[in-house]
């Protein structure tokens, strides 16, 4: 027990003290130009989906197909942040790349509810 | 625009990534180990509970009251006539330098915020206060201060919002002032949330010791926080907010539509359950009469505060260190007239970039508090425990100590 956890533990500093295992995902994914599309569908003041984690490469293009029944605030809580308003009976496609990993939420704002976290890696 | 009110902490921007799983293990695992090692094979007579008393702690410094004075007035104005919306200067610095920026500060500097408070600074100019601060008061008055706080930036209705901010901060001005003049400086002794915030976390600190610049075992001045009713609720909320926090961010909470009300009260539950745990893990031990089970709570509580400051420097620090950033730039612009002193605000990412250094960093702060933590338990138990139940009477806080930080693993794992 004591012995695997100390193998583990040199594992763990080797890595973070590196800092340099990053994803090979870094290198290829810039040749292919991958694409991550969100369907969101706002109907009867609900959200679909609701609280959904999305993975996602750093720099690849994120698409939100967006329909509505009501008048909201989409908010991607990325830095630079983005907003885009929808109106009735709209069905519109918006189009981001984020460059940091983390999560970036994107949430509806009248409605207050997460829809997707975009988890970035 | 303002954020969504679901953005966490009132401020945009990403989140950190969950940290591996290996990550979590490993911690875990040094956790468990190193918990039951201390058990077993540390000292078993105490050596930091025959302390001397604290000393008196020096005359505030005038030159460090006058900088307060001037950052707070920089602050409010930025706060009040800065815009109103999300780029509002006053809003980074609540929300980062005063509330996340002044754990480091008392770690490297002690308790300078009673230096630097402005409250204290106006009240020392008008007198030594007409009463006496109620001792069974005790830091009660801190705890519903820090419950406001958590409240405003967790669970209210919409925590970026530059009005609810400047409310909050109106009422915590008057209610510390009117304090202050009405019972002194001992009001913000056990009053002020963020003085008591700052004045327990100082007693971690290496570098300062009673106000005096001294390198030494932190372990030694740990056992000195004055112990008073209310003391483990203070450390609680600190504890039980910030897994709240990071609970509230997980796709099982998000997946539900929940009322403002449902919000608050289960982040009173979580601050409710740390405390409750603690207390009835402190208690169980044999051979203490009733008055002295008591008071045990209380006396072990300083053993809670590297756990917190663990788990506090792994949740919050690519907010303080990145978020701050931008925090600051907006800060130099406090009438958002578009100033930039220093040229382009860019947010450097150098941590979030090194996805595995900051997953080890923050495995490594909850695990080193957690070794402090227990260790600080340890030698408090041999103190105050009978001799037959030196070992057995500290097993629960030990589990509990376990568990609190497998539990603060988990959720960085999870969320």
């Amino acid at each position: 027990m004591k012995i695997a956890a100390t193998l583990l533990a040199c594992a763990l500093v080797l890595t973070g003290c590196g800092g340099s295992s990053e994803s090979p995902g870094e290198t290829d994914g810039g040749l292919k130009a991958a694409e991550v599309t969100v369907d969101i569908a706002i109907k009867d003041g609900k959200v679909t989906p609701q609280g959904k984690r999305v993975d996602v490469k750093t720099g690849e293009k994120v698409t939100l197909h967006i329909t509505s029944d009501a008048d909201e605030e989409i908010h991607v809580h990325s830095d630079p942040e983005h907003e885009y308003e929808v109106g009735q009976g709209d069905d519109v496609t918006k189009t981001f790349t984020l460059k940091t990993p983390g999560q970036v939420a994107v949430e509806a704002h009248h409605l207050d509810v997460t829809i997707v976290q975009l988890v970035v890696e | 625009m303002i954020a969504a009110g679901l953005q966490a902490h009132g401020l945009g921007g990403s989140t950190d990534l969950p940290i591996p799983f290996l990550y979590a293990m490993v911690g875990a695992s040094w956790a468990l180990t190193i918990s039951f090692a201390v058990l077993a094979l540390a000292w078993k007579e105490p050596k930091y509970a025959s302390e001397p008393e604290p000393l008196e702690l020096p005359p505030r410094r005038p030159w460090l009251a006058v900088v307060g004075l001037l950052l707070t007035g920089w602050v409010l104005v930025a706060l009040y006539a800065g815009p109103s919306d999300a780029s509002n200067g006053g809003l980074g610095a609540f929300y980062i330098f005063v509330w996340v920026g002044l754990v480091p500060l008392a770690l490297v500097a002690g308790h300078v915020w009673r230096d630097l408070s402005p409250w204290r600074t106006i009240q020392s100019l008008l007198g030594r206060g007409l009463w006496t601060y109620p001792r069974r008061l005790g830091y009660w008055p801190a705890v519903v201060g820090l419950l406001a706080f958590v409240w405003l930036e967790l669970a209210s209705p919409d925590p970026g919002s530059v009005h609810s901010v400047r409310v909050w901060v109106a009422v915590y001005a008057i209610v510390t002032l009117a304090g202050g003049i009405a019972f002194g400086p001992r009001w913000f002794d056990r009053a002020d949330p963020f003085d008591v915030y700052s004045a327990i976390i100082a007693k971690l600190s290496p570098f300062v010791r009673d106000g005096r610049w001294v390198v030494h075992n932190p372990l030694r001045s740990l056992p000195t926080v004055p112990v008073d009713s209310g003391l483990v609720a203070v450390l609680a909320v600190l504890l039980g907010s910030t897994a709240y926090d990071s609970f509230s961010a997980s796709s099982f909470w998000q997946a539900r539509t929940l009322s403002g009300w449902q919000h608050s009260l289960t982040l009173l539950g979580f601050c409710a359950v740390v405390a409750v745990l603690f207390v009835a893990a402190a208690r169980a031990t044999g051979g203490v009469t009733g008055a002295e089970r008591r008071r045990l709570p209380g006396r072990l509580a300083h053993s809670l505060v590297p756990i917190v400051v663990g788990y506090i420097f792994a949740h919050y620090l690519t907010y303080l260190l990145e978020k701050g950033q931008a925090a600051f730039f907006a800060l130099l612009d406090p009438l958002g007239r578009g100033w930039t002193p220093l040229g382009d605000p860019a947010t450097h990412y150098f941590l979030s970039e090194h996805t595995s250094t900051l997953a080890a960093l923050k495995v490594t702060f909850v695990v080193a508090g957690h070794v402090l933590a227990v260790i600080a338990a340890h030698d408090k138990a041999l103190a105050l425990l009978p001799k037959a139940h030196r070992l057995s009477g500290q097993l629960a806080m030990l589990l509990l100590m376990v568990a609190y930080t497998f539990t603060g693993l988990f959720l960085l794992f999870s969320v």
